[in-house]
């Protein structure tokens, strides 16, 4: 991904998770696009229910792919399955 | 009704599980499609809106608010076999997630029938209550389905075959919980408390280790002494374990609630789900929905 399409996306994730009450104490330095899920502190089951409430008021509609499930346990993953819930909203 | 086409055990797999407590493995799902089907199931536990209970510890019974679990426990893949084991009637009593996570430990060896396990369920009130003898082979069967890799790096079950045909430990002495203990290796319990022969040593026995793939499933007695190796790499095991009983059998009799592995959850959620042939005993009280309203499949012999 290119260097400005990754900080826009990490932009979008910081400020998403700035507004979700388990998320909201983490700092734009800790949310790293190299960093994992396990070291922001959110469990596995956690980061779904977070792309459900991303889903909810950006996409309603999106149904949650089972096979982004792997790729929620790093921010980078995180952060191109926030896109691909936006493509499929748009 | 659920297509009855897919064939039971054959002669030789029945007289196997005669002789030495378990059978299988067997090909239910795709390698590649298992794992999918866990991770829907993991969306569905988490987003439920009419969870069975609340514990995140105890992790029973998920067949009866997740539709993915629900289909899964009456596959006629699975109830086919199991009726040429236990007979046409079938129940669904419950169901847990075993998952292990890198670097765990093994499962100590267990060997169980009324399942007496935490402080709720005593030998007095188990969670079953066998009621009558059967012409068949058992009235009890446990299938354990592997959704991860379950090869022995992973932590495979092991069984010790043929152990089936005696008590090795004494399952209605009550266990103490000790998480942090290293011998309190069965959920936090020290099974090896309820050794009729403290002496006996089962890694001495002849030992089966059953390597499976995602998508396989195995067929076992609870009775027929099993544990697990421990996940020595650096992939989650994941499996579902879903336990049958004949309809004769009552199950929670006189118990309300589960007290197990340091956390409660009530009981008032719970019924069993008929996947083959007829209650004719009303012993229990049976969902035929789902807590979503989703309507359970069923064998029709």
């Amino acid at each position: 991904m290119p260097a400005v399409e990754t900080q826009t996306s990490l932009k979008k994730l910081v400020d998403f998770l700035s507004t979700q009450p388990e998320t909201a104490h983490l700092t734009e330095e800790q949310v790293t696009a190299d960093a994992t899920r396990e070291e922001l502190g959110i469990g596995s089951l956690a980061v779904i229910l977070l792309v459900n409430n991303y889903i909810q008021a950006n996409a309603p509609g999106v149904m949650i792919d089972p096979a982004w499930v792997p790729r929620l346990n790093d921010v980078a993953g995180i952060m191109s399955v926030l896109d691909e819930i936006d493509q499929s909203a748009s | 009704m659920t297509d009855t086409t897919v064939q039971g055990l054959t002669d030789e797999q029945v007289a196997f599980f005669r002789e030495n407590g378990f059978v299988g493995p067997f090909d239910l799902y795709d390698e590649d499609e298992a794992p999918l089907l866990w991770n829907q199931a993991k969306i569905e536990m988490v987003l439920s809106q009419n969870k069975p209970h609340n514990s995140t510890i105890i992790n029973y019974d998920r067949h009866l608010d997740c539709n993915t679990l629900s289909e899964h426990v009456a596959r006629p893949e699975i109830v086919n076999r199991l009726r040429s084991l236990i007979g046409d009637d079938i129940l669904c009593w419950k169901t847990n997630i075993f998952q292990k996570t890198p670097g765990e430990s093994g499962t100590g060896w267990h060997q169980v029938e009324t399942f007496v396990v935490g402080d709720t369920t005593t030998a007095s009130t188990p969670s079953l209550k066998y009621t009558e003898e059967t012409d068949y082979l058992t009235q009890e069967l446990t299938v354990w389905t592997a959704f991860s890799p379950a090869g022995r790096e992973n932590g495979c079950l092991r069984f010790i075959p043929g152990s089936h045909k005696r008590w090795y430990y004494d399952e209605s002495k009550p266990l103490t919980l000790d998480v942090e203990s290293k011998t309190h290796d069965f959920f936090g319990y020290d099974y090896s408390e309820l050794k009729l022969d403290q002496d006996w040593d089962p890694e001495q026995e002849q030992i089966v280790e059953m390597e499976m793939k995602p998508g396989q499933f195995v067929i076992f007695l609870a009775k027929c002494i099993h544990g697990s190796l421990p996940n020595v790499s650096d992939e989650t095991r994941l499996a579902y374990a879903s336990r049958y009983v004949a309809p004769s059998v009552k199950v929670y009799e006189n118990v309300d609630s589960l007290s197990e592995f340091g956390d409660t959850i009530d009981l008032d959620y719970h019924g069993c789900v008929l996947v083959s042939g007829e209650d004719r005993y009303g012993y229990n009280r049976i969902h035929e929905r789902n807590l979503n309203g989703y309507e359970f499949k069923k064998v029709t012999p």
